[in-house]
């Protein structure tokens, strides 16, 4: 078999990104072309949200309190502008959460608890994801973004699946 | 087998985070849902693996450091930190740390193509059932073992074996320098098409 070159380049972080505000606004200015998205960024601005990238191994986003958001992922292997765009439309719909009052139980809270409210701050958090996703997908100007396999690669396949199903339904 | 974690009592906790919070682009950890844990590493004297958990969020999240006890570089996902550490405490390593070393490198360091992964053993390698068996027997059948030896006239480890990365298991030597930097030599694209639905380190989907 062929040789696997790619290995050679492992430890070679040749990648240059733009900086972070510059990738932040640009995310932001994605999100204003969608319905949903749109709201999201409006909510950014009417609240003062500030938003952070940090360097972590794996691509992750974190709430640590309602006004401060952070997204995450490697240097040596950044995520793709479509996956940060959706990362931020996730972890901002959960701010808003936050910021409506809806948040997690408190620590010793019963696990019913954590089990309803949780999940249902990720189904809402994950259809908002689906929504902005779609929305962006439906624009010619988007078109190489490929959002909706981005959505599936980052683990929702499923849930977009069920997502469309029910929008058809809808329709 | 891996040092376990031993979690730090409130007040030591405490103490952390007051020190990562001076730090002017520090990750925000609440002190009232963090749990914090170390473990040692068998290569470094001075320095051991920290382990930040903010558990009032879903899933719960995590950041690692590298800390002697008073400075904290965090674990960013290249090899910088590591080296870097490396350096400062003297990485000592022989036959017996050579794999856990790369264990700890390949887990908190991705390359241009996501992670890489040091397959001791395929029949217990992560998702191994994620895949097709007709896979699954190809993964088995194109398995090399590890080898491990030393190179006294350059001063490198050797390790020969099987790597998964990006899509693909790789047979390759790895040179590991008495500093802790890696090289690659020897590489041979064995299969391709081998895709996991989680990172092999990780819990969690990949995604935010």
């Amino acid at each position: 078999m062929s040789n696997a070159p790619r290995l050679q380049d492992f430890l070679t972080n040749t990648q240059t990104l733009p900086p972070d505000d510059v990738m932040i606004e640009k995310a932001l200015d994605i999100l204003n072309h969608s319905a949903h998205g749109q709201q999201l960024a409006d909510f950014v601005s009417v609240n003062q949200i500030s938003i952070r990238i940090m360097a972590t191994p794996q691509p992750t986003t974190y709430l640590p309190e309602a006004k401060l958001v952070y997204i995450g992922f490697s240097r040596n292997n950044p995520v793709s502008p479509a996956r940060f765009v959706l990362m931020m439309a996730g972890i901002l719909r959960e701010a808003q959460q936050e910021l409506a009052g809806i948040k997690h139980p408190h620590l010793h809270a019963p696990m019913q608890e954590h089990m309803k409210v949780s999940m249902a701050k990720h189904e809402d958090k994950v259809w908002y994801m689906c929504t902005v996703a779609c929305e962006l997908n439906d624009m010619e100007v988007f078109g190489e973004y490929k959002f909706l396999d981005e959505l599936k690669k980052m683990g929702h396949e499923e849930s977009l699946a069920l997502y469309l199903k029910q929008e058809r339904k809808n329709a | 087998m891996q040092p376990s974690w031993t979690r730090l009592n409130r007040e030591q906790s405490h103490q952390v985070l007051d020190k990562l919070s001076g730090h002017k682009d520090a990750v925000v950890f609440s002190k009232e849902a963090t749990e914090v844990s170390w473990r040692s590493l068998p290569f470094y004297n001075n320095y051991r693996l920290y382990r930040l958990i903010n558990y009032a969020t879903m899933p719960t999240f995590s950041m690692m450091y590298l800390s002697n006890g008073d400075e904290f570089l965090s674990i960013d996902g290249t090899a910088n930190p590591i080296y870097t550490i490396n350096e400062k405490d003297g990485i000592r390593l022989n036959e017996m740390n050579v794999i856990p070393y790369l264990d700890f490198f390949f887990t908190n360091v991705q390359g241009s193509e996501g992670d890489i992964f040091l397959i001791k053993d395929p029949r217990k390698m992560p998702m191994l059932d994620s895949l097709s068996e007709g896979q699954q027997q190809s993964v088995i059948s194109s398995f090399k073992p590890l080898k491990v030896s030393y190179d006294a006239t350059q001063h490198v480890h050797r390790v020969s074996g099987t790597i998964y990365y990006g899509g693909g298991l790789i047979s390759a030597t790895i040179l590991v320098s008495s500093e802790g930097k890696l090289a690659f030599q020897e590489q041979n694209l064995l299969l391709t098409g081998i895709h996991f639905p989680y990172s092999p380190y990780s819990q969690h989907w990949l995604e935010g």
